[in-house]
């Protein structure tokens, strides 16, 4: 094993398919922490008003299960510069998700350890039912993803584990609903019985297993350079200007989102 | 004793206090694994007042690899405010303090609230206020930012500044003016920031002690996400911290609070020692630790002395281990460096990890680190220096890339000027000497201003002839691509592109250069960070905000004039810091090698005519006086209180190293020097004696 991971390195679903998209993005952004110049205007020109509706969402939708009154969150929505918020606010006011129960967990964190290795997920909301555990993931995607791709994700695979590992009860099944806010009649929504966990946990664990036994020259670049378009460090590698990609911009949207709400930063804050 | 502190069963609630190296933090640290181990399912709260503090317990983090190591969050009380504020941000809408409560606040950072107290107040001095202060205007807006952020930690209204200020005055009636101008100024900054939803540090405060933190729902949140806490450092955070934790302490499941007896380090900023040490009164029980586990037995012995007036005097043979002097002092301060070089070249020699020495001095100049880390570069020796960050535009690859903005932005109407441009044009282009390019851009300048690069059809002949042609064809792909910027493209897009599209093509400056992706990365993040409050506004376009980001940092608004972030430069090695760093990151070495002993900067404080530290806090007395009685035995008590601090984190010797004139020119006679001198002198006395 080379293991070049600094001691107490957690795994999330941001880096884990940073890794899988890109061997050397990983190494430079999770392990070597390299700040370079984003490529911003090979971004599409709304990326950033995007990350920041979609964060101002997670945000207003945290509050409403946090118990402040539901009025002052349209007041405020109403009044974010870009309308789509208060649209999409509405739409999550009028589903079956804004039901509010007292075994909800909005924002909350968990981790796991997988084979040694620290594993961590923050769920938008965690239900615990005596029978169920059901995630829920906001979205606001332009436009509706495909069932496959979100069952490839690796943010599935995290998820269900993390929750059915920290939560044992053996009859317990998993479901995990991924919302979005622009089509609020159209949730994504799998099913997670005992066998996929099961397959879940032995991908999850090759794949780290994978991480750790590399050196650091066989954190490669990818050869799909179509994964490069949104990339960051594109200049980095001298591939400026790659054809552009839906994956790859939800990837760097993930990455971008995720940061911008806090979720898989260190539990340290200055 | 360190078990005892541990123990959560028999002393939930604990007051821990005790001198620097008694052991406190391990004690904190043996107490965190009793909660994981007998709690796995809480979370703990460690509480710091900066990040240096917090070393210990993210070390502890890092090697523990522990299964539920989410269950500890570090934090300083600055980053649960801002993040809380946020978060229930609503709840302060529904009190109508803003004149747009439901729009997203603006947070401001030290450097973004600069600029709009700038705003703010520029008229306000125009129209000939502050008339007898001399300060740049850049300090002027901190100090009233100082201000505006003492009376929320201290916690009495802003309105009350100049009362509180003049009633402390003794001297020229005339600066109590001044005080009236700066009330002035500070009202206006406030009701701009409620006019615009902009919460300065101040106002962030504020609004959490006066509507969030006594909020139930809020409660309700805050109650349910820690169970225990660990307050370290206690003593080096101002009073509305000790508030806000006091009324809490009592809902936890487990508290510790320790304290450092020889802390208050950051007083200036607001630390309240005296309001710290109350928690005492509040725990169930109090632990005292005194056994000093760091520092050599000499240095004990003269830390003895100092702390008890009564103590037998020490042999001089005592004093020379603990203290080393030259026995041949250097007249000049390149000299005195070119010793401390050799000495700590033979410490490393004889087996001292570098990494156990640090070069220390009230304040750190470049030329000083530069010639220090260049010389023990030569043994063969690493350095690291630490000290507050340069200004963004102190650094070449960043100032190249300003330069080249403004150059691609005629609508600025701020031409870089000529040095300005030789310099960026050097750099970006590797290839072509200063002398060469000054030929080029004489072509160009007018009135010692650049406002674009010369074509190169435009070029004599006989000038083209003396450069080579590959050159000439890179500065005219510059030109080229400066020319074709869109004036309307937002500035960090167009960095972004100056970066990628030409400054890391080959042949130019930034190619395969990791340092200048980060120095840029950096420059980017800056005009993020200042244009998120900057963009709400009407007719803040992208060509506005580029223009007024450039003008800030030309004008020195965005400069580190007081960042409290410090860079970290070098690998581990040999240490080089100011004194108050040194002391905040709360670690000891065996050697410190002690620099600039005549300064005065080792116990005054700063100037600061707008502002008070030690007026404006809480253990002042209404209606007292400062005189210069006052200032003099404070410079006493700050003197005594470093010196003890790093003693006390000295596990070998200090070094005690002077030239006649200091790193100044000329010959500085501070307090430190002749406490240092009379130290030997008596001892050397009492030795005749004898």
């Amino acid at each position: 094993m080379t293991d070049i991971l600094p001691a107490g390195f957690v795994f999330h679903q941001s880096n884990l398919q940073a890794f899988k998209t890109c061997r050397f993005s990983f190494l430079l952004r999770y392990i070597r922490k390299f700040p370079w110049p984003a490529p911003l205007a090979a971004r599409t020109s709304t990326f950033e008003q995007d990350l920041v509706a979609g964060s101002t969402l997670h945000s207003l939708i945290h509050q409403y299960f946090l118990g402040i009154d539901p009025e002052l969150l349209v007041s405020s929505a109403a009044n974010f510069p870009d309308a789509r918020v208060s649209v999409w606010f509405n739409n999550f006011l009028a589903s079956q998700y804004a039901t509010l129960t007292s075994n909800q967990f909005p924002e909350h964190s968990l981790q796991i350890t997988l084979d040694g290795s620290l594993l961590l997920a923050k769920f938008d909301l965690l239900t615990l039912n005596v029978d169920t555990i059901q995630i829920c993931d906001w979205k606001s995607s332009r436009v509706i993803p495909k069932r496959q791709f979100l069952q490839d994700r690796i943010q599935t695979m995290v998820y269900s584990l993390v929750a059915a590992r920290a939560h044992p009860l053996p009859s317990r099944s998993i479901t995990m609903h991924y919302w979005e806010a622009g089509f609020p009649d159209q949730p994504i929504i799998f099913t997670i019985e005992a066998a996929q966990l099961q397959r879940y946990e032995e991908t999850l664990t090759d794949l780290i297993t994978c991480i750790r036994s590399l050196p650091v020259e066989q954190f490669e670049r990818t050869t799909d350079r179509k994964k490069c378009s949104y990339c960051e460090y594109q200049s980095y590698c001298a591939r400026s200007g790659s054809t552009k990609d839906e994956e790859s911009f939800n990837n760097w949207f993930e990455i971008g989102l995720s940061e911008l709400q806090g979720q898989t930063k260190e539990q340290t804050e200055f | 004793m360190q078990q005892q502190a541990a123990d959560i069963t028999s002393f939930p609630h604990l007051f821990l206090s005790g001198p620097a190296s008694s052991g406190k933090t391990s004690a904190a640290l043996l107490r965190l694994q009793q909660i994981l181990s007998s709690d796995a399912r809480s979370t703990t709260l460690v509480l710091v007042p900066q990040q240096s503090l917090a070393k210990p317990y993210q070390d502890y983090l890092r090697s523990s690899n522990l299964p539920s190591s989410q269950q500890i969050s570090i934090q300083t009380m600055s980053s649960i405010v801002r993040r809380m504020i946020a978060l229930f941000w609503p709840l302060i809408a529904s009190r109508q303090v803003f004149r747009h409560p439901f729009e997203p606040p603006r947070f401001l950072t030290l450097e973004t609230a600069q600029y709009f107290m700038a705003q703010v107040a520029d008229p306000v001095i125009d129209r000939g206020h502050f008339a007898t202060i001399t300060l740049t205007r850049n300090r002027l807006f901190s100090q009233l930012l100082d201000n505006l952020n003492k009376s929320a930690i201290v916690g009495f209204p802003h309105t009350e500044l100049a009362r509180r200020l003049k009633s402390a005055w003794t001297g020229d009636q005339s600066q109590l003016v001044v005080y009236d101008d700066v009330q002035l100024a500070v009202n206006a900054f406030r009701e701009f920031c409620l006019e615009h939803n902009l919460l300065d540090f101040s106002l962030q405060v504020e609004l959490f002690r006066e509507i969030v933190w006594p909020n139930e729902t809020f409660q309700k949140y805050f109650q349910n996400q820690y169970q225990h806490l660990i307050y370290d450092n206690a003593e080096e955070d101002p009073p509305y911290v000790h508030d806000i934790v006091g009324s809490w302490i009592k809902s936890l499941q487990t508290s510790l609070i320790i304290m450092d007896e020889g802390g208050g380090l950051r007083s200036f900023l607001g630390a309240d020692p005296a309001s710290a040490a109350k928690f005492a009164l509040q725990a169930d029980t109090c632990l005292h630790f005194e056994q000093n586990y760091v520092s050599s037995p000499p240095v004990v012995a003269l830390l003895g002395t100092m702390q008890s007036p009564h103590a037998q005097k020490l042999p001089h043979s005592t004093i020379s281990q603990a203290l080393i002097i030259a026995s041949k002092q250097p007249r000049f301060f390149p000299e005195l460096l070119q010793s401390v070089s050799q000495e700590i070249a033979d410490l490393v020699l004889n087996g001292t990890p570098a990494e156990e020495i640090a070069v220390l001095s009230p304040f750190l100049s470049d030329p000083l680190v530069f010639e220090l880390s260049r010389r023990l570069s030569k043994a063969g020796i690493p350095t690291q220096s630490l000290r507050p960050s340069l200004a963004l535009k102190s650094n070449p690859h960043i100032q190249t890339v300003l330069t080249l903005s403004s150059l691609a932005h005629p609508d600025w109407q701020q031409p870089p000027d000529l040095y300005q441009t030789l310099s960026a044009l050097s750099t970006a282009i590797p290839r072509l000497d200063p002398l060469r390019a000054r030929l080029i851009l004489e072509q160009a300048t007018f009135n010692q201003d650049v406002t674009l690069l010369p074509s190169l059809v435009s070029l004599p002949k006989e000038l083209t002839e003396r450069i080579p042609s590959d050159i000439l064809q890179q500065v005219e792909k510059l030109r080229l691509w400066l020319d074709s910027v869109d004036q309307n493209e937002p500035l960090d897009y167009f960095i972004s592109r100056l970066f990628s599209e030409l400054l890391t093509q080959p042949g130019f400056g930034f190619s395969e250069n990791q340092e200048a992706g980060e120095h840029t990365a950096r420059l980017i993040q800056s005009y993020q960070k200042f244009k998120r409050p900057l963009a709400a506004d009407k007719g803040a376009d992208a060509s506005y905000l580029g223009r007024e980001y450039y003008k800030a940092l030309s004008q020195g608004l965005l400069s580190a004039l007081f960042v409290p972030e410090e860079e970290v430069v070098g690998e581990p090695g040999v240490l080089i810091a100011p004194v108050m760093t040194f002391l905040m990151q709360n670690r000891a070495v065996q050697h410190q090698f002690w620099l600039n002993l005549g300064s005065k900067g080792w116990y005054e404080r700063l100037e600061q005519p707008l502002t008070h530290p030690y007026v404006l806090n809480r253990q002042w007395q209404p209606g007292k006086k400062w005189t210069t009685d006052d200032e003099i035995a404070l410079g006493r008590f700050n003197l005594e209180r470093t010196l003890i601090g790093l003693l006390r984190r000295c596990s070998g010797q200090v070094h005690l190293c002077t030239s006649d004139y200091g790193e100044s020119g000329v010959e500085e006679k501070g307090l430190l020097l002749t406490w240092a001198q009379n130290l030997f002198r008596s001892a050397l006395r009492e030795q005749e004696n004898d």
